[in-house]
Order: C-alpha cells, then structure tokens, then sequence
C-alpha cells in the first residue's frame, strides 16, 4: 500500500501560511500526544542561508503552527554532539533561542541527557542508546533538510535519525552508514517527516559544502521512506539507487511507494548539480589525501 | 640536535613531529602532554624514548638542545620563559603568545639567556609565497604600494574538537595570525597603525569571525585584509599592486603570477599552464593534501641551521610579536571603533614605554 507524500511550494517570508495549510490539507494528527519532540539538523558550522542547517524561520513557523492547533504540555527540539557539530552553541549562534522562548519549547542535547542502552535487530547496530526523552511517550517530528550527500548521495528525512544516535563519534559508523541509518529509523521511526528544501543543497560536496539550491519546496508525510523516495525524485535520484532507502524498506520502516498529494513531480524536479563523474573523483581525492595524511603523519586515527 | 616537544595534541602530530622525523640532524628524545596516554601513544608512534605528563622534565632535561611548544597560545609564554631560563632553544607554535605583554617577556628572557627564539609562521615558505617574496626583492613589481589579503577558513572543528580558539580573537589568532605575518614579511615595513571593522556575526559566539582591515605601514604603502570563518571554503590568497607591476598568488593551489601592462590572452594561457604544472607537481609529491602541513619542515630545518651557524632565525621573537601586536590591535580596533597605533599598544601593553621593535 502506498504512502501519502505532500509536496508544496513557499519560500521562508511566508513558510508560516504555507506550512499551516500544508498540514491541515495533508490531515496531519498529533494522535492525541501532549508532548512533542522535533529533531532538527544543526550538524554543521554553516549559517542557515547555506541550507545545511535548519532554518530558524521554518522551526519558527512549524512552532506557531504546534502551538495554535494543539494543547500541548512540551515541546522539545533536539539534537546531538557530532564531531563537527556542537548544537549547544549552534543553537545560539545561528538565532534559535529567541524563536524557542517565543513558543516555549525546550532545547535538550540528546548527547547529555542521559540515556538507556537497547537490544535491537539492525543491519549493523546490535545495541544501541536511547535517549531518554524518546522513551516517553511523545509525537516525533523529524525536521530534516533536503541536501546531496558526497557519502550516501542525499541526505533527507531518514538520514536525520542518525543525529539521534546521542554518541558523538558517530563518524565511526561512515563504514556502514546506509545500514546504520536504517537500524537509527528502527528505534527512532519519526511519526512525521518534513523535509525543507525551500534552500537545499546540491552539488558533490554536500551535505556540509555544497551549492545552496533555492527549491522553494518542502516535503512532508507519516512515512519517512515515501518522503526520501520523493525527496530523491526530486534531487534526480532513482529511489532504488539510494541504499539506504532500500535498507530502511527492507527493515519495515516504511515504503517506497508514494502516492503525491500537493504538487506533481514533473513540477518539483530541480537540478541539484550532482554530476557522477565529478563525485566519483572527488571520492578518489578523499581516500588519496586520507592516505597522504596518514603516511606523513604516521597517525592511524 | 636534540628535541623535547610539548603538546602532543594534532599540530604536534601533524606537523611538528614528521618534520622531525624527517630532518637528520634532528631527534626527538622526549615528548610531554598533560593527557599521559596521548603522550604514551605519540610516543610509540614516532618511537621516541621518553614521554612525561610534566612538561618540566622536558625543560630540565640536560640532554635536550631544543624545547618545540605545541601547547595552546595562553600557555606558551610560560612554558618558553621556563625553558629559556633552562638554556634551551625554543621553537614554539603561532601565534607567539596570547597577548603582546606575554611575546614581549619571551624574547627579553630568550636574549637574556642566549637561546634562539623561533616561531612557526610556516605559511612563509609556501613555494608560492617564496615566489612572491622574491619577486618583490628582486624589484619585478617595483615599489610595492598596496597588499591585499582574503584569509577564510571553516571554522576548524574538523581540525579538534577543542574549543580553546575562540577565547582568543577568533580567526584572527587562529589562520589570520598566519596572513597577518605574510603580509608584514611581504611588505617588509613596520605597520604603524590598525583599522578594523567586524566582529562576532552571529549570536553570541563572542569572538571575532568576520573583520575587513585596514593596516598602514610607516611608508608608503598600505594593507586590506579580509577574514572569515563563516565561509565553507578555504581562501589563503594574497594580491600585491607595485608600480611596475601585479602578484596574484593562492596559497591553496600553491600558485602565483605577475601581471605586467596589458591583460592578453596569452596572460590567462601562460598562468593557467603554470598552474596546473605546480598542481600536478604537488599533487604527485603529495604536497596538495598536506597544504600548510608540508611547509612547517622547511622552516624548522632552517631554524636549526640558523641555530648552528648563528644566522638570524627563519621568523623571529620580533617579527612573530609585530604579527600579535597587528591581530590584538584589530580587536582593539573593533571593540573601540578607533584606528591603533601599534607602536603605542606596544609600549602600554609591554609596561615599557622605550621598548621599539
């Protein structure tokens, strides 16, 4: 059975309206839940006009929109320690705090909130740690951004679990990224996914370095896999090419058949400059400079 | 020549430590860290005979010649002055010191002992900036007139994950310290005074990551620069205008040309050629990955040829405190809106009003 994606059209001066009548058309449910949690993507030092990061204006406008429909007792954003990313300054850096203050929502660093280690049936993962705000019971939002990947060729809604996993080596699972997404979206399967790619990123050097991309679009259903199958169509990607995609759906996460509601693909296809060629060598450079650094610094790290 | 080294952290290990490894004369006898393990490790790394947690039983050490500071800026000064006192020769990290009163008190107590003071502004021997430098001398440009700098730089987290930079002037001290000496060694001049506008652009990062600056030299000439670590890609490239002439160089691709009368097309095929024939040739000797990594071992072999022969160090205390004094000036400069004189800052700052550097 196929999923429902929404697809729609706005730029960020008027995300607030857009957003609101996006969800509502789309039905979107909290499903009677008091409590919220939205991870966002602060994984990188870029300033959010760049379209690494979340926007603060897309947060503010999914925020307002929390507020005025639904009755809630919390509203968490969250988001973990990486080894480029420190959400804890990041989150003041870029403009966050004022838009949490004027919502009431509640910053929290899945990498100091203490967590519970868990058994799990992953492609890779065996155990893995659960923050233990995900162990209430509460409405996940995942709010991911739509970028290319120089590692897994995109980076959309299912990749944004991955930023739950609260260690901050995480770098350590690039081996077996696409595996490793799919068991994150095991244990943290989102309940909604928006994806914003009103500014993404294209090009080969994404998802920290790459060519800002005004889109003007954003995507957003209950099934994480429908979305990035979507968010891939978009990018000019075969959904079936993605493997992590594939590995999410093999696991039961969700479904790579869609059924688009909102905008028609032929409309929402955008370049997003990822030449094969140009990522191949690229790839080619990086194993070579790994390899030099390595030899001359004698360093196995 | 026999080397203790303090700081086991990334530059050590990067840098610092292979350029040893691959100097003859050189040996590393003994590394320090406060993190014993990471000393442990370097250790064994590079098999050195002896690692400490106390970085004193390196500057005690009777058999060490030479005492290389890789520790963070606000610990250098004390570590060098120690050292010094001990008789040892330093080599220490940029920037020289956390403040000007610190870099002046290193090179009193290393004149006072008779030890030789060198600091690290690698980015001198670039191939490129090598070329540039002798361009200048050579007179190929003429008078030089005007400098002008872009120095950008992501925020280098990727670099470790420590956080200690942005206490201390941002990217100024960080890969600006290193533009900043180009500059001063390009245009061979005392910079006389500092104008800078810029500061945190973001919310509360509290230190400078963005400046536009302004440094006019006791000639006639003058330097604009532009810094940043809010950008994603690394730009390291100096302009120099004379009247007879133009440098462009890029130290990313280790690149530079002159440009004389009349832009041609021949120009552009000329310079296009040449750099591709620099890029392939470092990208074979794999000097293109290392970048500024592979120049640190030019600069300490010379210091240690200076130290035998007595020759002047390849960058000294003086020229490495100019450099600070030039980056604390701009943050002195954004903070009161004002141009610095520098020599003045110099003076107040050191306690010495007859210090002239």
């Amino acid at each position: 059975m196929a999923s429902k994606v929404g697809v729609s059209l706005s730029d960020y001066t008027h995300i607030g309206d857009m957003l609101e009548k996006a969800l509502n058309s789309y039905g979107f449910n909290l499903k009677g839940k008091r409590k919220v949690i939205i991870k966002v993507n602060l994984s990188e030092f870029r300033t959010p006009e760049t379209g690494v990061i979340t926007h603060p204006l897309f947060l503010d406008a999914l925020l307002k929109y929390l507020r005025k429909f639904y009755d809630l007792d919390s509203i968490y954003v969250v988001e973990s320690d990486s080894v480029v990313g420190l959400p804890d300054f990041f989150i003041r850096w870029f403009g966050f705090i004022p838009i949490l203050q004027k919502w009431g929502a509640e910053y929290i660093n899945l990498s100091k909130c203490g967590s519970v280690l868990r058994d799990i049936e992953g492609l890779h993962l065996k155990k893995i740690r659960v923050p233990e705000v995900f162990l209430d019971d509460a409405y996940f939002i995942s709010l991911s951004k739509l970028k290319t990947s120089s590692i897994t060729r995109m980076s959309c809604a299912l990749k944004n679990q991955f930023g739950c996993i609260p260690i901050r080596w995480k770098s350590k699972y690039h081996p077996w990224i696409n595996e490793v997404i799919a068991d994150a979206n095991l244990v943290f399967r989102p309940d909604f996914s928006i994806v914003d790619g009103i500014i993404g990123v294209g090009g080969v050097q994404g998802p920290s370095f790459g060519v800002p991309i005004n889109a003007r679009i954003f995507v957003y259903g209950e099934d994480p896999v429908a979305v990035d199958s979507v968010c891939a169509k978009i990018i000019g990607f075969n959904p079936s090419e993605i493997a992590y995609i594939k590995k999410s759906e093999k696991l039961g996460v969700g479904t790579t058949k869609y059924e688009l509601v909102g905008e028609s693909i032929k409309k929402i296809r955008r370049k997003f400059e990822f030449n094969r060629i140009e990522h191949l060598l690229l790839k080619i450079g990086f194993h070579l400079q790994q390899a030099y650094s390595r030899r001359y610094s004698r360093d196995s790290l | 020549m026999k080397i203790g080294i303090i700081g086991c952290g990334k530059i050590a290990v990067k840098a610092h430590l292979p350029s040893f490894m691959a100097i003859p004369e050189a040996e590393v006898v003994s590394v320090a860290d406060i993190d014993e393990e990471k000393a442990k490790y370097v250790a064994k790394k590079f098999g050195v005979r002896k690692y400490f947690k106390d970085y004193n039983y390196v500057i005690n050490d009777k058999e060490i010649d030479l005492v290389d500071i890789c520790t963070t800026p606000e610990t250098h000064a004390k570590i060098a002055i120690n050292a010094a006192s001990n008789g040892k020769h330093i080599l220490v990290e940029k920037p020289i010191a956390s403040n000007v009163r610190e870099a002046v008190e290193m090179i009193k107590v290393a004149k006072r002992n008779g030890v030789r003071l060198c600091v690290v502004h690698n980015f001198r021997y670039f191939s490129a900036m090598q070329g540039v430098k002798r361009s200048i001398l050579e007179g190929r440009i003429g008078n030089v007139t005007s400098i002008q700098g872009v120095c950008h730089q992501h925020f280098p987290l990727r670099w470790s994950p420590r956080t200690w930079w942005f206490n201390q002037g941002g990217v100024i001290y960080d890969i600006g310290i290193h533009m900043i000496d180009a500059i001063l060694w390009l245009a061979e001049d005392y910079p006389k005074e500092v104008y800078a506008v810029g500061g945190d652009y973001l919310n509360g990062m509290n230190c400078v990551n963005q400046a536009s600056v302004l440094i006019e030299f006791s000639g006639k000439k003058v330097a604009l620069c532009d810094f940043s670590w809010l950008t994603g890609r690394t730009i390291f490239s100096i302009w120099v205008h004379g009247t007879a002439g133009h440098i462009f160089s890029d130290m990313c691709f280790n690149h530079f040309y002159e440009a004389h009368g009349v832009p041609t097309p021949i120009d552009e095929i000329k310079n296009f050629s040449l750099k591709m024939f620099t890029f392939f040739k470092d990208l074979i000797s794999g000097r293109f990955f290392l970048s500024s990594l592979a120049y640190h071992k030019p600069l300490i072999e010379k210091f240690i040829e200076s130290i035998k022969s007595k020759e002047r160090e390849p960058v000294t205390g003086e020229e490495a405190l100019l450099a600070l004094a030039v980056a604390e000036a701009i943050v002195q400069s954004i903070n009161e809106k004002d141009k610095i004189d520098i020599m003045k800052m110099i003076q107040s700052k050191s306690g010495d009003k007859n210090l002239c550097v």
